[in-house]
Order: C-alpha cells, then sequence, then structure tokens
C-alpha cells in the first residue's frame, strides 16, 4: 500500500512538471512575441503593442504606438513576421521530436529524410525556370512539392517485404540529400547572376519575406501537423521499445510510420518553403525538452513546438537587429549557435545517460 | 489456448521451423529446449505472429492469429524477446507502463515490479540498468500486459541464480492463475524443475513432447545434443537432474 501511494505521487509529479512546462512555455511564446514585435529600428514599447492588438479586435484598451508609422510597422511588416516565425519554429522543433521518435534515433531529424534538400530543388527550380503558374507564390508550392516528393521516394526506396528498416532508411535519405545537393549546384551553375543570389539568399534560410498570404498558407500547415503528431504521442513512446515490441502491445507501426511520415513533411516543406533551410531547431530543441521533462512523447511534441517558435522568434529578433540596417541570415545564425549548442549536447547526454540521447 | 499445426517457417530459403505442431493449455508452464539453431525462437515468434508462415496456422482462443486486429492480440498475448532495447532515457516505471497500452488502466504494474523484485529500482532510467536489471524490468512490462498467454524468449539468459529461480515462479503463478506459458530455456535443470511439459526441438522439428521425466532421458538428450548427458533422480524431489559428462583436464592434452 505504501508503495502504490509513493508510485501514484511520482507519476502525478511527472504529469505536472510537464503541464507546467507546457504552459509555461506558451506564456514565454507570447511574452517573445510581444517582445519582438516591438523591437527594430522603429522602437514600439510592449504595453503599445497589447494595445494595438487589443484595439485590432475590438477592446479599447491600452496605449496605441506613439511613434509614426507605428501601427503599420506592426500590422504590415513586424507581426506577419513574428507569426510566421513561431509558425516555421513550431513546425521544425515539432517535425524534429516526431522523426526522432519514428527513427528511435535521437540524432534523426527532418533534413535526414530529404524534406529540406527536396524542398530546395523545387524552389530553386522554379527560380531558374522563371516558372510562374503559381503567381507569387510559385517557389513556395515548388519548395512543397519537392519536399513532399522527395520523402515519398525516399520511403518508396526504403520499403522492402511490406517493412522499413530505420538503417536504410536514413541511408537512402543521405543518399538523397547528396543527389538533391548535386541538382542544386547543377541549377545554381545554370542560371544567371540573380538566379544564384535569390537560391543563395533562400538556401541561407530568412523571414525578411513574411507576409500574411505566406502566414495563412503555413498556419494551417503547422497546426494540422502538430495536432496529428500529438495524438501519434503515445503510440510513438512504445516505438522506443523497438518494432516489434511495439506491435506486440497492438500498435499498428507501419501505418504509424507512414502517418509520421506525411506529417514531417507536412511540417517541414511548408515551413521551409517560406523562409528556406533554417537548420538545427528539429535537433537541438527536443533534446533540449527531453532533458528538462523527460523522453514521454505527449510532453515532448507540444514542448517542442513551443520551444522551437520561441527559438526562432529571437532568432530572427536577433538577425535583424544585430547589425543596423542589415539583416544576418536567420539560417546562419541558427547553425552557428545551433552546432555547438548540439556539440555540448552529445557530451553532455553520453557522458550523463552512458550511451544517445 | 494457442495451437501450432503443422506450421512451417523458412528464413533466407532455408526451413528453420519444418512442420511443427504443438499445443499449449491455459494452466501450462511448456519449455521449449533444443540446441542451438533448433528453431525455438523462430516457432516462438510464429507462435507470437511475428513470422510468415510458408505453411500450417496459428490457432490462438479458438481464431487463426491473422485474423486478430493488432489491438486485440496485444490483449491476448503478450511476449519478452531475447534482446530488449529503450530508445530513450525513460524510466523503468515507464517501460513497465507501457506493458498497459492495451489497457485503460495500471492495474498490475506495481505486482510486476514486485514480482520481478524491481520496484526499487522504478525511478531509474532503464538504460543505466545491468543487462539481468534491463531483462527483470522487460520481463515485468511483459507481466504488466496481463495477457493470458505469455511468450518468453529465454527470460532466464542474463539472470543469477536467485532471479532465475524467482522468473520461473512467477511464470509458474501466472499458469496457476489459468494462464498459458511458453518459455525458451537453455538451462535443462531449470526446465526439469519448472516446466509441466517439455518440447524438446532438434532441426526445425519436434523431436519429444512430454512431462519432464518422458523428455529428459540420457539416450535422447545425448543424440539432439550431441554431447554425453546424464540424467538422474533429484534425490529429494524426485524430478530429473541433467548433468552434461565433463572431461576430466588431464585428458584435455
Amino acid at each position: 500500500m505504501r508503495l502504490s501511494l509513493r508510485s501514484a505521487g511520482s507519476v502525478t509529479g511527472t504529469r505536472t512538471a510537464g503541464s507546467l512546462l507546457i504552459v509555461g512555455l506558451s506564456v514565454a511564446v507570447l511574452v517573445v512575441g510581444v517582445f519582438a514585435a516591438g523591437s527594430g529600428q522603429v522602437p514600439i514599447s510592449p504595453s503599445e503593442v497589447v494595445g494595438s492588438i487589443l484595439h485590432r479586435i475590438g477592446l479599447e484598451a491600452g496605449p496605441l504606438p506613439s511613434v509614426a508609422q507605428g501601427e503599420n510597422a506592426l500590422w504590415v511588416v513586424r507581426f506577419p513576421r513574428v507569426v510566421l516565425a513561431a509558425i516555421v519554429g513550431a513546425a521544425l522543433g515539432c517535425a524534429g521530436a516526431l522523426m526522432q521518435g519514428v527513427f528511435g534515433n535521437p540524432l534523426a531529424e527532418p533534413g535526414v529524410v530529404g524534406v529540406s534538400s527536396g524542398a530546395a530543388v523545387g524552389a530553386a527550380a522554379a527560380i531558374v525556370s522563371g516558372a510562374s503558374l503559381f503567381g507569387p507564390w510559385t517557389v513556395a508550392v515548388a519548395a512543397f512539392a519537392g519536399g513532399l516528393f522527395t520523402t515519398a521516394a525516399v520511403y518508396a526506396m526504403s520499403r522492402s517485404g511490406g517493412r522499413t528498416e530505420v538503417v536504410t532508411l536514413v541511408l537512402t535519405g543521405v543518399a538523397v540529400n547528396a543527389t538533391a545537393g548535386a541538382l542544386l549546384g547543377l541549377l545554381m551553375f545554370l542560371t544567371d547572376d540573380d538566379g544564384v543570389r535569390a537560391i543563395a539568399f533562400w538556401q541561407l534560410g530568412s523571414l525578411a519575406s513574411a507576409t500574411w498570404a505566406a502566414v495563412t498558407v503555413a498556419g494551417p500547415c503547422a497546426i494540422l501537423g502538430i495536432t496529428v503528431a500529438a495524438l501519434l504521442a503515445r503510440k510513438l513512446d512504445l516505438l522506443s521499445l523497438g518494432e516489434r515490441p511495439a506491435r506486440h502491445l497492438g500498435v499498428d507501426t507501419e501505418r504509424l510510420r507512414r502517418t509520421s511520415i506525411v506529417v514531417v513533411a507536412l511540417l517541414t516543406a511548408s515551413a521551409v518553403a517560406f523562409t528556406g533551410i533554417i537548420a538545427f531547431i528539429g535537433l537541438v530543441v527536443p533534446h533540449l525538452v527531453r532533458m528538462v521533462a523527460g523522453p514521454g512523447h505527449r510532453v515532448l511534441i507540444p514542448a517542442s513546438a513551443l520551444g522551437g517558435a520561441i527559438v526562432v522568434v529571437l532568432g530572427d529578433l536577433l538577425a535583424r537587429t544585430l547589425l543596423e540596417y542589415q539583416e544576418l541570415p536567420l539560417g546562419v545564425l541558427t547553425a552557428a549557435v545551433g552546432g555547438p549548442c548540439f556539440f555540448w549536447l552529445l557530451r553532455r547526454t553520453r557522458a550523463r545517460a552512458g550511451g544517445w540521447g | 489456448m494457442i495451437t501450432a499445426s503443422g506450421v512451417r517457417v523458412s528464413l533466407g530459403g532455408r526451413p528453420v521451423v519444418d512442420g511443427v505442431t504443438v499445443s499449449v493449455a491455459r494452466g501450462e508452464v511448456v519449455a521449449l529446449i533444443g540446441p542451438n539453431g533448433a528453431g525455438k525462437s523462430t516457432l516462438l515468434a510464429a507462435l507470437c505472429g511475428d513470422v510468415p508462415l510458408s505453411d500450417g496456422s496459428v490457432m490462438l482462443d479458438g481464431r487463426v492469429l491473422s485474423d486478430y486486429r493488432p489491438i486485440e492480440l496485444a490483449r491476448l498475448r503478450s511476449m519478452l524477446p531475447q534482446q530488449n532495447t529503450v530508445t530513450f532515457p525513460f524510466t523503468v516505471r515507464q517501460v513497465v507502463e507501457m506493458g498497459r497500452a492495451p489497457w485503460s488502466t495500471m492495474d498490475g504494474v506495481d505486482e510486476a515490479l514486485d514480482a520481478t523484485e524491481m520496484t526499487a529500482f522504478a525511478d531509474r532510467p532503464f538504460r543505466a540498468l545491468s543487462g539481468g536489471e534491463q531483462a527483470r524490468a522487460s520481463l515485468a512490462r511483459v507481466l504488466a500486459q496481463g495477457a493470458p498467454v505469455l511468450l518468453l524468449d529465454e527470460p532466464t539468459a542474463a539472470l543469477d541464480l536467485r532471479h532465475q529461480e524467482l522468473v520461473l515462479r512467477t511464470a509458474r503463478t501466472r499458469a496457476a492463475r489459468g494462464d498459458a506459458v511458453v518459455v525458451v530455456l537453455h538451462d535443462l535443470g531449470l526446465a526439469a524443475a519448472h516446466a509441466d511439459r517439455i518440447v524438446l526441438m532438434a532441426s526445425g522439428r519436434v523431436r519429444a513432447d512430454g512431462t519432464p521425466a518422458e523428455v529428459l532421458t540420457e539416450a535422447l538428450l545425448t543424440e539432439v545434443y550431441r554431447h554425453d548427458i546424464e540424467v538422474m533422480p533429484h534425490p529429494r524431489t524426485g524430478r530429473p537432474l541433467v548433468l552434461p559428462v565433463t572431461v576430466p583436464s588431464e585428458d584435455l592434452t
């Protein structure tokens, strides 16, 4: 009796810690968002940012931005950018957590299955060919199509006898990434100087071209993807026992894998399509969450989405404010911070848990 | 409860299990023994539904195995594999709770931790445990699943003497409650002491199927294991004691 009481306490404790983390991260997303929207060449105080939002939704509360063009700066430039940053970050963080669960490997990330490079080839092809089938949306649509096509191709190639060997899947992803890299190089070689600049900028990753239109496409994709991922959480926990034990516990592992890969492709491609390649979000954020809240996916998936949103909003803030009148490419910034951070995570995790993860 | 009829399984074009018919009833502990490569683990995988059969069928509770949905199967049979790994740093309790996935309650988790003497390790990360402790934690997960058919593939391989006995005693307790237990064993002494019935396999076929006294005979074991083996009755319990004949060290040169 004493034992069962004590254990009930420890389980409740873990759950409370998880809920606290999710509530804390949600508040942090809002705070960071308001702060980021107020920062820039035209500074606007947080209370004015909040006031502006309240007035828009019909509540006559709080001060309006006092500086000239403050309202325009917020609603035309800053808000779409901050909201898109949060969407892209959430999509990438969630996609990373999901991917690692499916691969059973804490080092897996969406780039591994070829979504990023496939999307890059699609976008570059649209830039080079000058196609305008979807008007200003052509590059984004092409990136999305390229990412989905590549993921489907990797999956089809790595399946044999109705099953997917994880090692084969990862190695096929490596081969596809190499091929996509060659295609990208070829496209850059074929195009003119303007094209090279456009592709290079897009490859480096940036939120500079964020619009409300981009938000309305990326937002629903991200919400759908994160919702489905959250519904898979319990099954992903079981998958960490291995494929057969998960099946012995009633999980249709093939279907779980198929669903997960479509969701990862949806999340990553929709994020990458509007901002180019932003590295390391899907790798570092789930690691950090696991260290705080443990490996359970019911907390890991939503917390990684929220954590990703915070990191990308802050990263973009740094990218556009670090140098005056200039913008650093966001992808370069996240890689510069994420790379060493990842090394540190590896060392720390290995020393503590005696292995990966 | 579970019956294999004329089961044939081929791996890489070679029949590994070749026309095996065995049946395990509720309340029974059946030990699967035989030399390396005899097909014990593959037969267990066939009973579990893990491998496609090239011939024959497996019936569970009156229905063909392939007719069940994964979740229905998970409520009827549990399986302890030889190798047990956990990818992320889940605690022992979290791993054991995963065994309750087919159900909506956490009933039996504490009992399973208790039965495997893992209660004190419940909050430790699974991967920080020793091999034997990991094996016990995995067994606790399988016990917590609460399925009436338990398939255990070498559950004693990594365990010390005390825990070997503990595991087989737990298997017998489950059988006494009406479950059907199939256990692959290499230690013939353990099989003799704990099994109600022993199935001796060799080269993918059943060589003998009966009580320990019927199956564990000197002539049969010596032939199947290709090593001289002595069998004598235990002075107190009368159960067979199985001893390999050892060569004195001065004869090794």
